[in-house]
């Protein structure tokens, strides 16, 4: 007859990854699931063995980092594959088809900033500066959303610390990046227009920055709520 | 223990080729598994075995499925479309890999196909 842990035990377990910083439903439920059944397998081979005694036995094979090293490792492959994707959408508006939409809107800027000189450079600036204050706005809405959703289910997973990562670190960049920018431009007193390499990487800026723009809200945002809605609902029986 | 890290490059091949064999498996019926067949001979460790399963959960080659079992919630790993075909294709690679050292190892030994 085969030992299976008790509730008890199986809460005991669920405290024991908490306490090794463990803080995402899921991943404490594999690590849970796993731990117990190799639990019950010394206890098979040894009945005598203590439940303390084989959960020590089984942590360490875990290897010196503990669970750490296992979260931190899941995190960082998730971030790198919406870095990928992020990427790739970026990528596609240099390749067929997408590409007439970006030449399109090249050719349009080019043709409206040459026409209006010194005033068009200073609206598209605002234009910019206003975007990039509704991007940190969207993103701290997006990730206080989340923080909210942890709040009242209890629990958290591990793909809304990817989500929360993924919408600050580049937000914080391109922020940085694009207020440098723009400080540049009014730091000398320009009496004159863009020279035609400067009215070039200008565009190529505001081209960069509103596809990115575009990506993050109409990609990557749904991308992350529907995997947050899967992970949701595989657990919903639980 | 030596002999563990000749495996280790092969050890996502291993996993695909196991879930390709018995559709969809949890993390400690594979550790279990590679120690049937291997009679004890392959370890996989649990600090190589869920980065290697979280990774390709990443990739998309694999897809999870939580399931009930004795009161406890397990997590089952299975292949997605395009995890069955990098499995066939790295298959391909592995078979190759022996192939040659085999060669290597034993050049005068003539495979009889």
């Amino acid at each position: 007859m085969e030992k299976r842990l008790t509730n008890q035990q199986i809460d005991q377990l669920f405290t024991f990854t908490k306490k090794h910083y463990v803080e995402h439903y899921d991943v404490q439920v594999e690590l849970v699931d796993h731990l117990a059944n190799a639990i019950e397998n010394q206890l098979k081979e040894n009945p005598n063995v203590l439940f303390e005694e084989a959960l020590q036995t089984e942590f360490k094979k875990f290897g010196i980092f503990g669970f750490t090293g296992l979260v931190e490792q899941k995190q960082v492959e998730l971030h790198k594959h919406y870095n990928k994707m992020i990427v790739n959408e970026l990528l596609k508006f240099i390749s067929i088809p997408k590409v007439v939409v970006t030449i399109i809107l090249y050719l349009a800027l080019f043709f409206l900033l040459k026409r209006t000189g010194k005033l068009g450079e200073i609206i598209s600036l605002a234009i910019l500066l206003l975007s990039f204050i509704y991007f940190m706005v969207d993103g701290f809405r997006f990730v206080s959303k989340i923080k909210k959703q942890q709040k009242i289910q209890g629990r958290s997973w591990l793909i809304q610390s990817v989500a929360q990562s993924v919408f600050s670190l580049p937000f914080i960049y391109l922020t940085g990046f694009g207020f440098s920018l723009i400080s540049n431009f009014f730091r000398e007193d320009r009496t004159s227009e863009l020279s035609v390499l400067g009215l070039n990487v200008f565009i190529v800026f505001i081209l960069i920055h509103v596809l990115t723009l575009y990506i993050f809200s109409a990609i990557i945002k749904p991308r992350f709520l529907q995997s947050i809605k899967e992970t949701e609902k595989r657990f919903q029986f639980a | 223990m030596k002999k563990q890290q000749l495996y280790k490059g092969s050890l996502n091949t291993i996993i695909m080729k196991l879930l390709e064999q018995h559709g969809k498996m949890y993390g400690y019926e594979i550790t279990q598994k590679v120690k049937e067949i291997t009679q004890g001979e392959m370890n996989i460790t649990e600090g190589a075995l869920y980065p290697a399963l979280h990774k390709m959960e990443a990739d998309g080659f694999l897809d999870v499925e939580m399931d009930r079992v004795d009161g406890r919630i397990r997590k089952y790993y299975k292949l997605t479309e395009s995890g069955v075909k990098e499995t066939v294709s790295r298959m391909e690679e592995l078979e190759n890999f022996v192939r040659n050292m085999q060669n290597i190892v034993n050049p005068n030994l003539k495979l009889g196909y």
